[in-house]
Order: structure tokens, then sequence, then C-alpha cells
């Protein structure tokens, strides 16, 4: 096997795939210039973008915005709402789902246009990547509400960030306050909101926060930490029904001493949250975790241990700078190694057909039904983990005939709103070359080949 | 990159006839021996309710002093009687007459012991088989048909011995090498063109790359759609879809594929529906379609299989729901829950310690406590129908409590 050259290897794997002329750009480029620039995100104009995602409107609403619809009805914090659901009309409440879904599927299809249209490919990647990292689900109650300020304000300006930042602006999010439940979780014994609350704390947080957040599974935390670090996050809340912005209520925390990982958490109130997260955000643990997860996603889903130990150390050096870690993780020689080879995820397949033929996709409903058979729409993983990114989770022979399907279903232009290009595949393997143009690149789409990043 | 250019000469080189197209299979793909399930095979089916069932409503304790008074308007007034305790909804009318032959058994205040209230969290924990802090790998279905426990068993390993009728192949049977299906009639027809089929075919073929995992799972997907497609064929029980629901639509589609012989062994069904937080009802209502969908379901299996299979059908659900209404005439989520267990061999009766209703009795107040580790009916069901070793595998280091649950 040839040694893939980094240019195309950087197409592959730090964009959603090649699209016609990146390859003859990049060599231009360079390598090493390109990657400078995807490094810096912000100075990327991104104009078709901006334009394609116009059909997208709530992306730029805030839970606030969104809670002045019906959106939030169930979300039982308001004074004096004992049980909102029980006074909601049916119809109110079916209202409520459709503009919930509505939104859930708007955010999924900014997901799906910026994969395939973006400039900031980079960026793009690793919005999906943290996405999966701090994974919510849209269809957990209101949730749906509060995904466009966690995609545009959390996720997106952090991702190539610090990493720390990244963190606390998570743990402040209306969508992981809701979805891992810290918004109920309060001290024993403190006056709940409202009668029917009952007071305690709610350690789903504090346990995803370390097994999957920072310091990972293997990180020497005790079940003793989980419940400190769930005390340290006591009032750690959403402000109300109308208005679901983080809040920090007194009241609701549990100042008692605490001990995370063998060391006090200082200071009081809120500053004990923020610096616990700063602590483990720093912690070695979370550097080889974080790193570790960086190495899977873009070398292999077993990658070489010298490239972690590499990562990690900048990680710990470099105080979490994302950027940082992944500039030498892109530049290793792991990186290029033929042997390392990595699957595309769902998403990554549908984006990369699209961008390799210069087809189209408007993020519609007919693409996330594609991605559903696959099995990875944005924002839907069923688990705090978020979608897995392994061969052994993605590939069995039903995942692979629904892989068949869709590439036969877009060459068919069986996909409404997604349709393949003008411009054959190429680099993967050529199909009958007097067949049709369509049957041709779906075939090549549908081949084992392609599925390789 | 690997280069292989597939020419115009070969693609027509195509026959004519249906599934001639899929003749080349054959090639590179090992004949499997006889897929004989051969009468008498146990067979076990799962069905999972997704959602949180309510046990109380499926089987309402109807002799407990203190049920009307908890259930309020949720109490069952036209309940099957079962004995002095126990009643049947009255949508489950189909499994009636299995209780009374001594086909149905019912483990009561049955489910996992752990605490949480999150659909997700509880789904996993259940269908991995463990409880919170307790890691382990895989499916608790998965782990008792997978590879370590079925040494020596060799015609369990055909490619739908372990089938899902499922979207994705389910956490429950992960471990099993499983194969998931959500429509079997569909996967049939997948790529059905014959001369699509071919370049498929060639397309993924072995090559140089024998451990290429996306290859081989290719050509499994194309050989399970030639053998379904044949299955179809020879299938005498034609499938018939109404507007059923998804359960009883995937119990018709298990029927069919048995009968073509595909050497069935172990089938994850599941069932949407049991999240009723509103407008419950007691003997109609939301809840009420899914509960008659249920009571077919279990019914039909058990006189579509029966004694020529070893049937055995278990349903359960991730928790059970809050003993009073709630504001919306719903429940909320709760613990303990019933655990049916259906088939020729069952010891019929009302299984598990029953706590009672009266406050005291109560899960934090408010659900109907677990006295039965759902783990202690799965590990009896997996001796009966997959042998000791099976059952071991599937909960390592859980001790069963004995029940006694089948003959």
């Amino acid at each position: 096997m040839m040694a893939p050259d980094r240019g195309e290897r950087l197409l592959d794997r730090a964009s959603f795939g090649p699209r016609p002329g990146d390859r003859g750009a990049i060599v231009q480029e360079g390598p090493e210039a390109w990657l400078e620039r995807q490094l810096q995100p912000g100075q990327i104009p991104d104009p078709e973008v901006s334009e394609r995602l116009e059909r997208f409107p709530t992306r730029l609403l805030s839970p606030g915005d969104l809670a002045r619809g019906p959106e939030m009805s169930d979300l039982p914090i308001a004074r004096g709402a004992r049980n909102p659901r029980a006074a909601e009309p049916p119809e109110r409440a079916r209202q409520r789902m459709r503009r919930l879904r509505e939104v859930g599927r708007q955010m999924a299809g900014v997901r799906v246009v910026r994969a395939v249209y973006g400039r900031r490919e980079l960026q793009e990647v690793m919005v999906d990547f943290w996405a999966n990292h701090f994974s919510v689900f849209a269809l957990k109650g209101p949730l749906g509400a509060m995904l466009p300020h966690y995609e545009r304000v959390v996720l997106r300006p952090h991702a190539l960030g610090r990493f720390e930042d990244l963190l606390v602006a998570v743990a402040r999010s209306p969508a992981m306050l809701f979805y891992l439940d810290n918004w109920l979780s309060s001290a024993e014994g403190s006056r709940g909101r409202g009668r029917r609350r009952s007071a305690g704390i709610n350690e789903n947080y504090a346990r995803e926060l370390l097994e999957l957040h920072t310091v990972g599974v293997t990180g020497g935390y005790s079940q003793r930490d989980v419940v400190e670090v769930a005390r340290t996050f006591t009032g750690w809340t959403l402000r109300s029904r109308r208005d679901p912005g983080f809040v920090f209520r007194g009241r609701l925390h549990d100042p008692g001493p605490k001990r995370v990982l063998g060391e006090a958490v200082r200071g009081d109130g809120i500053d004990e949250g923020e610096g616990l997260l700063r602590r483990l955000a720093r912690h070695p643990a979370t550097a080889r975790h974080i790193s570790q997860k960086l190495a899977r996603r873009f070398v292999s889903d077993r990658p070489p241990e010298g490239l972690v130990s590499r990562l990690s150390e900048v990680f710990l050096e470099r105080e979490g700078e994302i950027r940082e870690v992944l500039r030498v993780l892109l530049l290793s020689p792991e990186f290029v190694a033929p042997e390392h080879r990595k699957l595309k995820t769902p998403l990554e397949f549908m984006a990369s057909a699209v961008r390799v033929t210069a087809g189209e996709t408007d993020g519609g409903r007919g693409v996330l039904s594609a991605l559903r058979r696959l099995g990875e729409v944005p924002f839907l993983a069923r688990t705090p983990a978020g979608y897995p990114d392994s061969v052994q989770h993605w590939i069995d022979p039903g995942a692979m005939l629904e892989r068949i399907e869709v590439a036969l279903a877009l060459g068919a232009g069986r996909v409404s709103g997604t349709r393949l290009g003008a411009v054959y595949p190429t680099g993967v393997r050529t199909v009958a070359p007097e067949l049709p143009l369509e049957r041709r690149s779906a075939l090549t789409l549908a081949s084992a080949e392609f599925q390789w990043q | 990159m690997a280069m292989s250019v597939v020419t115009r000469r070969e693609f027509l080189q195509t026959g004519t006839g249906a599934l001639a197209g899929l003749a080349g299979l054959s090639l590179w793909i090992d004949p499997r021996p006889g897929l004989a399930q051969g009468p008498g095979r146990p067979l076990l089916v799962v069905i999972f309710l997704r959602g949180g069932a309510d046990g109380l409503h499926l089987v309402p304790a109807i002799g407990d002093p203190a049920y009307r008074k908890l259930r309020g308007p949720l109490a069952l007034s036209e309940a099957l009687k079962l004995d002095a305790r126990f009643g049947l909804h009255p949508g489950l009318a189909d499994l009636a007459p299995l209780y009374e032959r001594g086909n149905l058994a019912i483990v009561h205040a049955a489910g996992s012991s752990a605490g949480t209230r999150s659909h997700f969290e509880a789904q996993d924990l259940m269908e991995a088989g463990t409880v919170p802090g307790l890691r382990v790998a895989g499916g608790w279905l998965g782990r008792a048909f997978g590879p370590a426990a079925r040494i020596g068993a060799r015609e369990d390993s055909g490619r739908f011995a372990s089938l899902a009728l499922t979207e994705q192949l389910p956490l429950t049977l992960r471990g099993s090498g499983g194969f998931a299906i959500d429509d079997p009639a569909r996967f049939a027809r997948a790529a059905a063109d014959p001369a699509t089929v071919r370049m498929l075919e060639r397309l993924y073929a072995p090559d140089a790359d024998h451990d290429d995992p996306v290859r081989a799972a290719g050509r499994e997907a194309l050989a399970a759609v030639a053998e379904l497609r044949s299955a179809e064929a020879r299938s005498a029980a034609r499938r018939k879809r109404g507007a059923a629901s998804r359960l009883t639509d995937r119990v018709e589609d298990l029927i069919s594929l048995e009968q073509a012989g595909l050497g069935i062994r172990v089938v994850f069904l599941e069932s949407d529906g049991w999240d009723s937080h509103s407008a419950q009802g007691a003997e109609r209502g939301m809840l009420g379609r899914s509960i008659r969908d249920l009571g077919v379901s279990v019914r039909r299996l058990v006189d579509g299989f029966g004694e020529r299979r070893d049937l055995l059908v278990v349903a359960l659900t991730e928790f059970g729901r809050t003993v009073r209404p709630n504001g919306a005439g719903g429940t909320d989520h709760g613990h303990g829950s019933a655990i049916l267990v259906a088939g020729p061999r069952v010891r019929g009766g009302i299984y598990g310690a029953w706590p009672g209703l009266d406050a005291a009795s109560l899960h934090e107040g408010r659900d109907l406590p677990v006295t039965t580790d759902y783990r202690s009916v799965l590990t009896e069901v997996l001796a009966s129908q997959l042998g000791t070793r099976a059952a071991s595998a599937a909960f390592p280091g859980f001790e069963p409590r004995s029940l006694s649950l089948l003959g």
C-alpha cells in the first residue's frame, strides 16, 4: 500500500472529505499551510454556508427565545407551576412536540450543511468531535430548545480553543444542565423549588463529568468522589421556565467541605464548581483521556501509545490548547502511516459522498432520514457517551447493507433534497466505466474502500 | 489505493432470472452446514417494552386492599381475574387462556435494583445485564449466546441464529455476532436488481486485503440478502402486513422467517409506547393499545411455535411506574414492574414476593419495589433454552434466587 500523502490525509480526516479541486489546491498551498489556516477558522470566510443556513432560522434562537413559545412547558420550574403538564391541553402538547422536533431537525440540518459546504473544515470536524464528547440528546424533554445555543455558543466557538473554557461553557449550558439533570440537584435538606421537588443531590452530571468529560473511567475516582462532585455543583441550575439560562442559586448549594480526587475543593459558592472544572481540565488523566480520544478519531481505533503520550504532554504543557494538540497530531508520522485506517462514521460517509461528487444537500428531512437509517443523526445519540467512531460499532452486515442501499438511493435520486453531483468519485475504485455516471458513482460510494477515511 | 475495474462485459454477464445474480455468491461465501433448527431446538424470544411499562396495569393487584384507593382513576374494574390477588388487564385477554393452561408465568414486583429513573440509563443497564458500577462487555443475551458460552454448539453459528428485528443491533444482543434486520421484506428486496447485485459482489469479493472488516460485513450482508430472498420464496407463511403495531408486525415476520428454516435460536423484539406520563387510561386509553398488542403478540408466538420449537417468550421493561396517578392521568417513572414468561414448558402462576401496596411498602413512598431481580428470572430462562453455561456467562458474579419458573 502506498503511503498516503499528508495533504490527502488531511482532506480525508481533518475535513469531511475532499471536494473536486481540493487535492490540487492542498498540493499548491502545502499541507502545513493548509493546516495553519484551518487552525484559525475565524479568518476563513464561509459565505456559502451562511447563505445555505438561512433555511434554518431556529439556529439563532436562544433558549429564552424558544421558551416564549410553547416548548418549555414541561420544565416544571416556573413559580407556582406545580405540574405544568397537568394543565396542558393535548393540542398544545402536540404543538410543543412538533416545535421541539422541528428545532432538533434544523440543528441536525445545520450540522449536515456545515459538514458538506463549510470551509472551516477542521473546526467542523472538531464540532462533531465535541458534540459527541459532550453529547446531549435532542429529544429529552424540552432540550431541543436549548440546542441552538449549545451548538452556536458553546461547542463551535470553543472547538479549537482551551479545553477548560469549553468544559466550563458546557457545565453552564442549559442543554447539559438539563440533559444530565444537574439543574435538579440541590443540597440535602435545602428547600427545593416548589413543594413537589424533593431536595437532594443528583449524581448524573457528576458521574459523567468524571467518567466521560474529564479524567475518564480509569481516572482513579470513586463513588465517594462522584458524590463530592455532585455536592460541589448543587445550585448550578436553570433560572426559570421562561428564561432557562444558567443561574447559581446559593440556597440550593451545599456549603460543606468537599474533597475530590484527594484534594479539597476550594473557594465557595459558584467558585467551587468553576475551580473544580479547571482543576479537572488540567488533570493528567484528563490530558490522557482527551489525547486518546483525539488520536482515536484522527488516526486509528487503537492509536499507538507513543502518539497518545506525546499528545498528553502537549496538552499539559500548553494548558489544554486543543489547537496545539491538533497541530502535533496532524503533523505526526502516525497520522500518515498507511497501516492506521479509520472508518467513516455515517455522517462522514454521507458528507464525503456529497462532497466528492460535487453534489447538493439541503440538510432537510431526506438526508436526515438517510442518516437515521445509517444510525447517526446529529444530537440524537442515545447515551451521554455520544456516537462512537469505531469499526466495531458501525460495521455489521445490516449496517453495511444500509450503507449500500443509501449509496444506491443517492445515485438514483431517491434521497429528497440531496443528490450526487456530476463528478465521478476518483481516488477510490473505478467501476464499469461504461455505465451511466450516477450508477457508477453510486456503486463506488457503496464499495468497501469508500467506507474508509 | 486498490484499483480494480469491473468492465462492462462482466457487468453484462448477468443472468436473467430473479436470483441469477446471486448465484455467484456461493463462490466466496462458505456454504453453511444444514440450517435445520430441528423440531425441539429451543427458541428464546425476548420482548423489551421500552419506556417503562406499568406492571400494575398489566397485572393489577385487584385483591390488594390499597389498590383502588391508590390507583384512583387508573384502577381497573374489568380486570380478568387470575386469583384472589391479581388480575390481567382486559387488553391481555389473549393471555388468559395461556394462564389457564399453565403456560404463563408472571413475576410481579420484578426489575432492576438500579434506582435510576432515566430511560436510557435503565435500559442500558438492563440490556447490558448489569448494575451501576459493574462494567461488562456487550449485552446479557450476547454473552449468553456468544462464542464463550457455546463451545461445541456449532449448529448455532447460522447467520440468523441470534436475530434482532430492530433497526440496529440492540445492546442486549451485542457480543453474539447477532444480526439486526428492521424489516426482513425490505432487506430481502435490497439491491434487488441482479445486475447491481453482481456489481456489488465484485466490489466485495475478497482481495489481498483479507482483514478488511467492511468487506467481510458487506459480503455477509449480500449473502444474507440472498438467503432471505430464497427463504421468502420457500416460506409457507407469506408475511401479511396489516395496520398493526410494529410488535405484531415483527412477530409475523419472525414466524415466517422461522418457517423458512433460518436456524433462529434467540430473537430480540421491542415495543414502544409504554411511557404513559399522561392519559394512561384504565381499560381504554393510550396504554390500552400497547397492552393489547403485547397480548396478541405473546399469544401468537406461543400458538405459532409452541411445542414444536420449545419456545420461551420473555417480556420485560426497564422500570415500572408510580403506583399513584400523576396530575395528568398518567404515571411517572417508577421502580418495580412485572415480567411475563410464556411457553409450553412454563409452570404457570404468579411468582415473586408481593410487597403489598400499603404506604410503608412502596419504594421511596411512591413506586412498586423490586422484590425479584430480573436477572434471577433471566437466569432460569437462559438455563432452560441455552444451558447453564450460557446462564452464568450472561450475569457473571450474580447469585440468582431460584424461582422454579420452568418445569
